[in-house]
């Protein structure tokens, strides 16, 4: 009785894993591309959502999913990230700059892949947690240079080469500024 | 084909699907990815505490950076409170869940208080969690149903010492369980693979572009230029290999019943394609590790290669190895 009763759980679990990670296109992506397909494929998804519902907590509590996406996008316009502080109305001085060995204060820390998932920018817009990581890291700029009055975080969008190496655009974005006089 | 012919098949098959989660085998496989996952995640885990995380991470600002939803907080919130304490109490939980595996005691407890802990620490940081953290609370959470303190481990030394010994062959349903997770890990990422860059009409550029992300490579962007053509050969063996990673389950069956007939199955060995497979994900792997800074997940990954792995063959392999 047992063996048979096992093999049926872990089909069961095996199918439920399959549904969790079965390849779902966005509605709109379909809609956009395959407007024939669209309505089928989103009765299809709503079904599957619909068959995983009871099993939303177990997933919810362990944080578990089957969808993998390492690297799904690796596409040449990039971001580099800098932070840098600055006296007065003087120049912004580099303090870190992502893949500059020489302006590599905190570099430690802000390449350990838990601090990275947080201000690495792979979309269009930071990650939930991007404007504490900048308020924190700001702080810390702040009180280990007593000279510098402000202090930021910018990210420099790059352009990688058709074969490889970058360029930096100049252009600067989700650019997070603190100063000294009203951080807190 | 008749109703009765139906009905012999589907008996037929599901005796066969039955028989295949009832196999035993000795654990040596899940032994070497109980100790190896267990390591991984200690080291990841120290290496926080080495850069002073912890607050930063897990407890909610002032102090650190989590994110908590107060409307609907995580079990750990509602119990105990958010804060540096908190955060401090939910890592060290899961550092000594972590050493409990890796040592082997009360293994199946330590598994479980693992991926509950490790879940709480993904919920106060989602950002901070990553693929790796997915894959490595669920292979713990495998590993919690298995036999894998079965050797080198205190609670075989107990069982001894108490007369009990632990069997000699253990279920090896957790196994196969590993081993589909990864053929699966593997092929759900390729194909969701989107990006152009990672097909022949994006040049295969993908992992040429990824080398030369200064937030990723290790080393300065100049070497990428200087193997270009290279990373794009290597582009298409990544995606070769991941979206090829089902087959290795027929490689492999291939491979452990070679004294059977079959054509395919006479090529699979002679090209030795299941041995293929595993080298370029061994490479693969290393060749990350080596040229980019993605934390633990290479080793987290190799971590669990061992269930890709007969006991037999880890056997003959340790007996080779010792005997030189």
């Amino acid at each position: 009785m047992w063996p048979r009763l096992r093999a049926v759980l872990i089909s069961l679990a095996c199918i439920v894993a399959l549904l969790d990670g079965c390849p779902m296109p966005p509605h709109e992506q379909t809609k956009a591309q395959v407007p024939a397909l669209a309505p089928t494929l989103k009765t299809i998804d709503e079904i599957r959502l619909r068959l995983l519902r009871p099993l939303r907590g177990v997933s919810e509590v362990t944080q578990i999913s089957q969808r993998w996406s390492l690297f799904r996008a690796a596409s040449r316009s990039r971001y580099r990230m800098r932070i840098e502080g600055k006296t007065g109305n003087g120049e912004w001085q580099p303090v870190f700059r992502a893949g500059d060995a020489d302006v590599s204060r905190y570099a430690d820390v802000l390449h350990f892949r838990r601090v990275r998932g947080i201000w690495n920018m792979t979309g269009r817009r930071p990650r939930d947690g991007y404007d504490r990581f900048c308020r924190w890291i700001n702080t810390r700029v702040l009180d280990d240079h007593p000279t510098f009055d402000t202090s930021r975080v910018v990210l420099e969008r790059i352009a990688i080469g058709e074969g490889g190496g970058y360029t930096p655009t100049g252009e600067l974005v989700q650019e997070r500024v603190m100063d000294r006089r009203r951080r807190r | 084909m008749t109703l009765r012919g139906v009905w012999s098949w589907v008996k037929r098959w599901s005796g066969a699907w039955v028989e295949l989660w009832d196999r035993r085998e000795a654990p040596h496989a899940l032994v070497l990815v109980r100790i190896g996952v267990a390591v991984v995640l200690l080291a990841d885990l120290l290496a926080t505490w080495r850069h002073d995380l912890i607050e930063l991470l897990w407890a909610p600002p002032p102090d650190g950076i989590a994110i908590i939803n107060m409307k609907d907080p995580p079990w750990s919130v509602r119990w105990f409170g958010a804060g540096p304490e908190l955060a401090f109490g939910l890592w060290l939980a899961s550092v000594i869940s972590a050493c409990a595996i890796a040592f082997g005691a009360l293994t199946r407890v330590a598994c479980v208080v693992f991926v509950f802990v490790y879940a709480q620490l993904s919920i106060l940081a989602p950002d901070s969690d990553r693929g790796i953290d997915i894959l490595l609370r669920i292979v713990v959470g495998i590993l919690a149903f298995s036999a894998c303190n079965a050797r080198w481990s205190i609670d075989a030394w107990v069982r001894r010492g108490i007369g009990r010994p632990m069997p000699e062959t253990v279920p090896a349903w957790p196994r196969y369980l590993l081993f589909a997770q990864l053929i699966w890990m593997y092929f759900s990422s390729g194909h969701s693979k989107v990006g152009l860059e990672w097909y022949p009409h994006g040049g295969f550029t993908a992992l040429g572009n990824v080398l030369s992300d200064p937030h990723f490579a290790r080393f300065d962007p100049g070497w990428v230029e200087a193997i270009h053509p290279l990373t794009r050969v290597m582009t298409a063996a990544t995606m070769l290999f991941e979206l090829a990673a089902p087959l290795v389950i027929l490689f492999t069956w291939w491979n452990l019943t070679a004294d059977r007939p079959g054509r395919l199955r006479r090529w699979s060995n002679r090209l030795r394609l299941r041995w293929a497979w595993i080298a370029i994900g061994v490479g693969f792997h290393l060749g990350i590790a080596l040229t980019m800074r993605l934390g633990i997940f290479p080793w987290g990954v190799l971590a669990i290669y061992p269930v890709l792995f007969h006991p037999t063959e880890i056997e003959r392999a340790a007996t080779r190895l010792f005997r030189r």
